[in-house]
């Protein structure tokens, strides 16, 4: 066995003449957490469901734990459960009902009594022990949403595929569905994509970036977050001007930039290379009157990270 | 996203009005504008239909004169211009709601009345222009074949014989002036008006477009019922099938009333507008 | 100032609506002080977008008032929607528009401007909205993120006082949020912003005040600095090599309430007064001798704090 639960090769998918995937190559590790960014259109939906066998690739390849899709498609997708964007359920039946439909849809037989009490617990998990009778007819978006990610875990698949599964969500639902994810880390792989970078932030361990059909950045989490480490955050109240002025003039700030937020301005300040660091504190408390709120090494977020990636592919 | 600087407005530039039917200007030539193009191409292909299936029916069994042809031409074009009226505008106020654009528009500094009036505002001028200019169109082509088959020595640019001559030739139609010409007309316009102003009212008040086109459709044929089931004169007369019922009066040669129908009829077109106002300005959206 | 123009934006009292027998909103207070820019949060279903076409004149209210700029909504409806610029959550335009003619139509709707200037006006509208490239294409054609900068575009055409806008960046890729909050960030100054969100960092980013809504009701209300760093002010300070009696210095100063020295190379320090800590903190443990790295105010996050408020009304109700 592969120690891979996903890998594409030069995956590539177009409608009629537009281009979708251009070359997709992802190569997911078991038991990882894999968070899949893009702008609108980039073709995250795409790749997932020319996984599941929903759309036919125009080129290459797709492995799931090691098996071919092209050959073994159904039996690949007995180990996976897939949430797409907008889940839609057969409306005559209810909650639990729609659960235990597809937990019977997977190969193995599971006791009748068992199945039930663990689609009320994934119910119960997901929020929605409430509506266990409740005919899927007229849920809300939020509500089949939760829906959705439960019947994709009913079966216990070593592989998840989450179409955003946390967009039509309030903020307690999305803080549940991530507490979900987190509580299949080192059990399952979760290859999920989303527009909310700061749940990318929380849970995954692995970033794959897709921009016009071809993944431009694929690595962990902790690569990506690395920038440099010579730009300081500076947040003042009151006039700097003069402050900034000198700061400028040093030989080893090699630029200050200024932005107001809210009644403050956040200076980000970059030393040159070999820049005596200790020095910059004294520099600006010379001026007796600026009061400080913040002063610390700039942090880098996952959106600066993807902005600037994404937004440099998108200029070529 | 850019970083434009926005040139500062006027104070002056900040539209004051606060009247019952701020709006209903620009709304009305929106709606005008939007639908202008569509309703003319459909009276003008309605309109050919129609002369080309009377024209087929004269070719199979010719009446005694081809003019003759414009008589049944006239009183079917009223009939399908108020059916084609009510299918038009079933959808109008309805949809709108449904699909979330009438919340859209109410949502800005417009009173909620001229989206309503705005409706009905941009229909007038081409029921007007319809009902008045297809038929002397039709009439002009008419004549201008009857006149290369030597029927008649129609002169096409007078329009008073234009409208006179097939019915002064016509030995089973009633010779009629001019003027009561006009005041059939005039009835027949009044008569869409009203049943315009009713799909109006019932678009805010039905919600399936089915139910409203099935109830639309009733509208005239209970104004001619109600003219034809002998009712007491006095009670038609408080309704628009007075107008009606005396257009059909003048249709078979009798004396005909038009100022009395004419403002009966426009009272509740006017009403049911203001009714139909009222309602959309309580509902919620 | 008068009074008229120092009231807030927007005022919410005790406000009530019913649908059927279903109680959606039961008291809703909410006043938002002009030229702020003010996040709206709750669960889902807890009255959001209700409170929002309320202010609209969309819904009626079944007890309460609301005023816009001094406006009532239900009696004045007509001068309070003049002074709204809304985005509602799911926009929908008459689909034989372009970009352009859903500008024109908005800005007419509000402006009495010679057609000129109109048109400079909505031109000024669309470069600022980022829609220069799509101002010939039909509404229907526009894809997700494109209809939401639309929709706030239309929204702003109008140069209203108060925005109010219902989830104006659900939808949208990193990049298109980016791009609206900065919009956003940028409007503050000309406008007063009530929006509602569900992406916490959202608000964090740009709100400078904030109301919680749960089961109709608001449940907590304030400036965001309130919620974020609480009643005591906390900062936290990081350090390289010795702390020299730094410590010690700062426990004899009035402003400082208590110094803790963490294990992880931090020292927190509770203080009472924020304008003298932010003046004289730094320079304290600098005149120590202390070499410090990192300084700033301990904040909680806006999700804990979201957790505690909409969870602890859960067990209440």
């Amino acid at each position: 066995m592969t120690d891979l639960a996903l890998q594409t090769h030069e995956l590539r998918k177009h409608f009629g003449s537009t281009q979708v995937l251009r070359s997709v190559d992802l190569a997911i590790p078991r038991h990882s957490i894999y968070g899949f960014l893009g702008p609108n259109g980039a073709g995250k939906s795409t790749t997932m469901k020319t996984v599941m066998g929903l759309l036919r690739p125009s080129g290459g390849s797709i492995e799931v734990f090691g098996r071919d899709t092209r050959r073994y498609g159904p039996s690949a997708r007995a180990h996976i459960g897939y949430l797409p964007q907008h889940p839609r359920f057969h409306p005559y039946r209810t909650c639990r009902q729609t659960l235990l439909f597809v937990a019977a849809l997977y190969p193995g037989h599971r006791d009748r009594r068992e199945l039930r009490d663990h689609a009320d617990e994934l119910l119960d998990a997901v929020g929605l022990s409430d509506l266990a009778n409740r005919r899927t007819h007229g849920l809300s978006g939020g509500e089949s949403q939760r829906l959705g990610l439960a019947q994709a875990l009913i079966a216990e698949p070593e592989l998840l595929i989450l179409d955003e599964p946390a967009a039509a969500l309030d903020p307690e639902g999305r803080h549940d569905v991530l507490e979900i994810i987190e509580g299949l880390r080192g059990r399952t792989t979760v290859f999920y994509s989303t527009h909310i970078l700061e749940d990318v932030q929380r849970v995954s361990d692995r970033v794959a970036m897709i921009s016009n059909g071809r993944i431009v950045a694929d690595g962990p989490l902790t690569d990506l977050l690395s920038g440099d480490d010579s730009s300081w955050t500076i947040r003042t109240l009151g006039s700097s001007e003069a402050v900034q002025a000198r700061l400028s003039s040093e030989p080893w700030v090699s630029s200050v930039d200024v932005s107001r937020r809210r009644d403050s301005d956040v200076w980000t300040v970059r030393l040159a290379a070999g820049a005596p660091e200790e020095q910059l504190l004294p520099t600006i408390l010379a001026d007796n009157q600026l009061a400080i709120a913040e002063f610390h090494p700039s942090d880098h977020t996952l959106e600066d990270a993807y902005l600037a990636i994404v937004g440099h592919n998108n200029e070529h | 996203m850019t970083t434009a600087e926005a040139t500062p407005l006027p104070a002056s530039a900040r539209s004051r009005s606060t009247g019952l039917t701020r709006g209903l200007g620009g709304l009305t030539r929106a709606e005008a504008r939007r639908w202008l193009p569509w309703r003319t191409a459909g009276f003008i292909v309605l309109g050919l239909g129609l002369l080309a299936a009377l024209y087929a029916n004269w070719l199979i069994q010719p009446a005694k004169t081809l003019t003759e042809l414009l008589y049944p031409f006239f009183g079917l074009w009223f009939a399908l211009l108020i059916l084609a009226t009510v299918a038009m505008t079933q959808g109008m106020v309805a949809s709108e709601i449904s699909q979330g654009t009438a919340a859209w528009v109410v949502s800005k500094p417009v009173a909620r009345p001229a989206f309503i009036l705005s409706k009905f505002a941009a229909l007038v001028p081409i029921v007007v222009v319809a009902m008045v200019g297809i038929p002397g169109l039709a009439a002009r082509w008419v004549f201008s074949i009857a006149e290369s088959e030597g029927q008649t020595e129609f002169n096409a640019g007078d329009l008073v014989r234009l409208l006179e001559e097939p019915l002064a030739r016509n030995d089973y139609m009633p010779l009629m002036d001019f003027d009561v010409h006009l005041g059939i007309l005039a009835l027949m316009i009044f008569l869409i008006l009203v049943a315009a102003a009713a799909m109006v009212l019932l678009g805010c008040l039905l919600r399936h477009a089915t139910a409203i086109l099935v109830a639309g459709l009733m509208v005239p044929i209970a104004l001619v019922v109600l003219a034809n089931v002998g009712l007491d004169q006095q009670v038609v007369s408080l309704t628009p099938a007075w107008a009606m019922d005396s257009m059909l009066d003048g249709i078979a040669g009798n004396p005909v009333s038009v100022l009395g129908p004419s403002i009966v009829a426009t009272l509740w077109t006017v009403g049911l507008l203001g009714l139909a106002s009222w309602w959309f300005n309580r509902r919620e959206l | 100032m008068n009074a008229e123009t120092t009231r807030p934006a927007i005022e919410v009292r005790s406000l009530r609506k019913k649908f059927g027998r279903t109680e959606v909103l039961r008291s809703v207070d909410l006043e938002i002080p002009r030229n702020s820019v003010f996040g709206f949060l709750g669960p889902n279903g807890a009255g959001k977008t209700t409170t929002m076409k309320i202010l609209v004149g969309l819904l009626h209210a079944n007890g309460g008032s609301a005023s816009i700029m001094g406006h009532d909504v239900a009696r004045d409806s007509l001068q309070a929607r003049a002074a709204i610029g809304y985005l509602p959550q799911a926009a929908s335009y008459w689909k034989h528009l372009k970009v352009r003619g859903v500008l024109n139509f908005t800005a007419q709707r509000y402006l009495d401007l010679p057609r000129p200037q109109l048109r400079q006006h909505v031109d000024e509208t669309i470069e600022l909205a980022g829609l220069t490239d799509l101002v010939d294409r039909k509404v229907a054609k526009l894809s997700g993120g494109e209809r939401q900068r639309l929709g706030i575009a239309e929204a702003w055409v109008g140069r209203p006082d108060v925005l109010i806008l219902d989830e104006p960046s659900s939808g949208l890729d990193p990049e298109g949020r980016h791009e609206v909050l900065s919009l956003l960030d940028r409007l503050r100054k000309d406008a007063t912003i009530l929006y509602s969100t569900h992406i916490l960092d959202d608000i964090e980013r740009i709100a400078d005040h904030i109301a919680v809504i749960d089961n109709g009701s608001i449940v907590a209300q304030g400036s965001i600095d309130s919620f974020l760093v609480g009643s005591t002010a906390l900062y936290s300070v990081g350090f390289s090599g010795p702390l020299f009696g730094a410590v010690e210095a700062l426990q004899t100063e009035a402003w400082v309430d208590a110094v803790e020295p963490e294990t992880d190379g931090r020292v927190t320090v509770a203080v009472n007064d924020r304008s003298h800590a932010e003046l004289e903190l730094l320079r304290s443990f600098v005149a120590s001798g202390v070499s410090v790295t990192d300084f700033r105010p301990a904040r909680r996050s806006l999700e804990d704090i979201y957790l505690e408020i909409v969870g602890a009304d859960d067990d209440d109700g």
